[in-house]
């Protein structure tokens, strides 16, 4: 189903709040992942690892969630489709990606958190890891969004000709449109506008 | 690629899909390496999460 405008100008709006949110909250954490590195007294090792709990579960969390689901949303709601074009299929693939492996290393982040400070301290090797991985995957994903390569799929392929076989003046002409032209103004999903 | 030109019509031409564009190919391989190391690191406990067990055994509660 094709939102109307009004409607999808705000899934747009919500949709590039969530995504930028989500890598303004991981460089956050990135912050707090060097300080407690650099940082040689056990009051900031502790600090920084509480400080990465909440952050990790009341901010970034939230944030991948909402992010896939607007960007679902968008892609299901405006002409792109979610299977049909290249650059919003491997934008999902590594939304769902990156959202698993977070929901999964924060049960990591929430076990060091709560161990003595010796122990913490062996834990942020891999957090430097984590937390840089992650935010060069979410940069990726908007470098995705914003340029939009061409290339449509197989299946976007088959769709945009039975579309426009059976109608050739409906909305859906504006798939072929965008299979042609995919730096045009449609609202893309999984990311921010371009 | 089978896209016609802009100007004209919007449909692709031929019988057959176009085929993936270079980008996506490389996107792919890189994608199915991303996981596969994400894959072998969890399972082999090279991965940050493997400090866990034995970090476990060093908790000392209150």
């Amino acid at each position: 189903m094709i939102m109307p405008p009004p409607l999808r100008k705000f899934a747009l709006a919500a949709h590039i709040t969530f995504s930028v949110g989500w890598i303004g909250a991981v460089i956050a954490y990135l912050a707090l992942v060097v300080a407690a590195m650099t940082g040689q007294s056990d009051e900031t090792l502790r600090a920084a690892w509480v400080a990465m709990e909440l952050i990790g579960w009341y901010a970034i969390v939230p944030l991948s969630l909402a992010s896939l689901v607007t960007g679902l949303v968008m892609s299901l709601g405006t002409p792109w489709g979610l299977f049909r074009h290249y650059w919003v299929l491997f934008s999902l693939v590594l939304t769902v990606f990156a959202t698993a492996v977070l929901l999964q290393h924060m049960q990591t982040v929430s076990f060091f958190a709560a161990v003595p400070d010796g122990t913490a301290r062996s834990g942020q090797r891999g957090e430097l890891l984590h937390a840089g991985a992650g935010l060069l995957v979410l940069l990726v994903i908007q470098m995705l969004n914003v340029y939009k390569p061409r290339g449509i799929t197989p299946y976007g392929w088959r769709k945009q000709r039975e579309r426009l076989a059976g109608a050739p003046c409906t909305d859906d002409s504006m798939d072929a449109k965008v299979s042609v032209d995919s730096r045009s103004n449609l609202t893309p999903p999984f990311g921010e506008q371009g | 690629m089978s896209q016609t030109e802009a100007g004209s019509s919007n449909v692709p031409s031929g019988e057959s899909p176009p085929n993936a564009p270079l980008w996506a190919k490389a996107f792919g391989v890189i994608v199915v390496i991303l996981f596969l190391l994400a894959g072998v690191a969890h399972f082999t406990g090279h991965s940050p999460m493997g400090h866990m067990p034995h970090a476990r055994q060093q908790v000392h509660q209150p």
